[in-house]
């Protein structure tokens, strides 16, 4: 993995784990954000809100369901952000 | 309407949930000494709520993304059916909430307007935006303890919390549950409200109050701290309070009517008279109370030095005074009547009764 996508994965960790009220290391790229750390619909909006403030990037609320763990979230975020696989 | 209402069913105090600088728990406000009485004048308005730790009260998650007012709340809710013993699992729908406020919403509010004008609608987290609603942390209680029966929001300045005891006790009158949590919570407030409140504010506070009917005690053998017999709740015209004789005969009826609620054979009345110091209009209707209290042979005021001038808590203020009095009331012959003014004209009376 690369430092670049490393340094992405470990901030939209560190917002996760804010909004979801648990501590980073609990997030694992796989780890579900609504079975295994709570979080509901309106976490989920504000997760996405943090991250389009972050990276200056608009992302389709369309996107949302997708967004179900770290990974996920990487993923959609970097498809719109431009980001280089 | 001037009349009081007396109690016909019975609605007794059962728990306490005090959440201030002073104290948080039964426990430690029956071990402070101050009447809930303002500071002197210093140099700050603003007294910070050390004391409070959300993490140790709330647990790590839950609490984060609510206003400090609902987390003051939920803790007071959770203090007082601790107090009162409720059973963890008593049905929900037995159990309401009233919760009178003024400030709970303000800090949010004014987060989100600068937000706005600095960055527009991206500037405010959608997990905050509910907290722009005064009733959050009444909802939150809800919320958090499964109480579904009623859940009510009261908000006239600096009176909103007795307002909530006085609705909440006769919501249980007229049978709509057994149960409820009534009282206040309050968050930080805005600087122009020392002008009508008090020179020196706390940035928070909350005291809820478990009430249930006297059967509903009974039957569960929980131990009153005391009764509500009557309860009133009225506004006062301008025009009146400049008139002292008219004044007079309004709030001395009031009170004579309320008074008739008790029980005989007690040894006297103590009168607690709330009101902010900030506010003379407040301070005309207080002393038509204090002349009634004057006029009667087994009545003395209660309060400490400063009479009842105490605004620090907001509408909080009035019920944690009247909590501390319950968690310290040793004797069990005198009643005690709050009497609560606002400085916009609100008054709300309470009278209640020593429990066996």
């Amino acid at each position: 993995m690369t430092t670049a996508i490393q340094q992405h994965l470990d901030e939209i960790r560190e917002i996760a784990a804010e909004v979801l009220e648990i501590e980073p290391e609990e997030i694992t790229e796989t780890s579900s954000f609504a079975e295994e750390h709570e979080a509901d619909s309106l976490r989920a909006i504000e997760i996405l809100a943090r991250i389009e403030k972050k990276y200056n990037v608009e992302i389709p609320q369309a996107e949302l369901p997708k967004m179900v763990n770290l990974r996920a979230v990487y993923d959609v975020v970097a498809q719109h952000a431009g980001w280089a696989a | 309407m001037s009349t009081p209402r007396l109690l016909d069913a019975g609605i007794v105090v059962t728990g306490v949930g005090p959440v201030s600088r002073h104290a948080i728990g039964r426990a430690e406000l029956a071990g402070v000494a101050t009447e809930w009485s303002d500071s002197p004048a210093r140099d700050e308005w603003l007294r910070p709520l050390d004391a409070f730790d959300a993490a140790r009260r709330l647990g790590r998650k839950g609490w984060r993304a609510l206003p400090p007012a609902a987390r003051y709340a939920m803790v007071a809710a959770r203090l007082a059916g601790e107090d009162a013993r409720l059973d963890a699992d008593l049905d929900g729908n037995l159990v309401g909430v009233v919760l009178g406020t003024n400030f709970a919403a303000d800090e949010t509010v004014d987060r989100f307007d600068r937000a706005v004008l600095a960055e527009g609608v991206r500037g405010i987290s959608p997990l905050e935006a509910p907290n722009f609603s005064i009733n959050v942390a009444a909802s939150q209680v809800s919320v958090d303890r499964g109480y579904r029966a009623f859940n009510i929001t009261l908000i006239d300045l600096f009176t909103a919390g007795s307002s909530a005891l006085w609705t909440a006790c006769q919501a249980l009158e007229d049978g709509r549950a057994p149960v409820a949590l009534a009282g206040a919570a309050e968050g930080r407030p805005p600087r122009q409200s020392t002008e009508v409140l008090a020179p020196t504010l706390d940035e928070g506070a909350a005291c809820l109050l478990c009430l249930e009917t006297t059967d509903h005690a009974a039957a569960r053998a929980a131990r009153p701290l005391g009764q509500v017999r009557a309860g009133a709740q009225l506004f006062v015209p301008a025009a009146v309070v400049e008139a002292p004789d008219r004044l007079d005969a309004l709030t001395h009826s009031l009170l004579d009517g309320a008074v008739r609620a008790l029980p005989a054979g007690l040894s006297g009345v103590d009168v607690d008279v709330v009101r902010p110091p900030a506010s003379a209009r407040a301070e005309a209707v207080a002393a038509a109370a204090i002349r009634w209290t004057a006029a009667r042979t087994d009545a003395a005021l209660v309060g400490g030095p400063d009479g009842g001038r105490a605004a620090a808590q907001a509408s909080a203020t009035a019920p944690l005074r009247l909590a501390s009095q319950l968690a310290r009331r040793t004797t069990a012959s005198r009643a005690l009547v709050q009497v609560v003014i606002g400085p916009e004209g609100h008054l709300v009376v309470l009278v209640l009764s020593p429990t066996a």
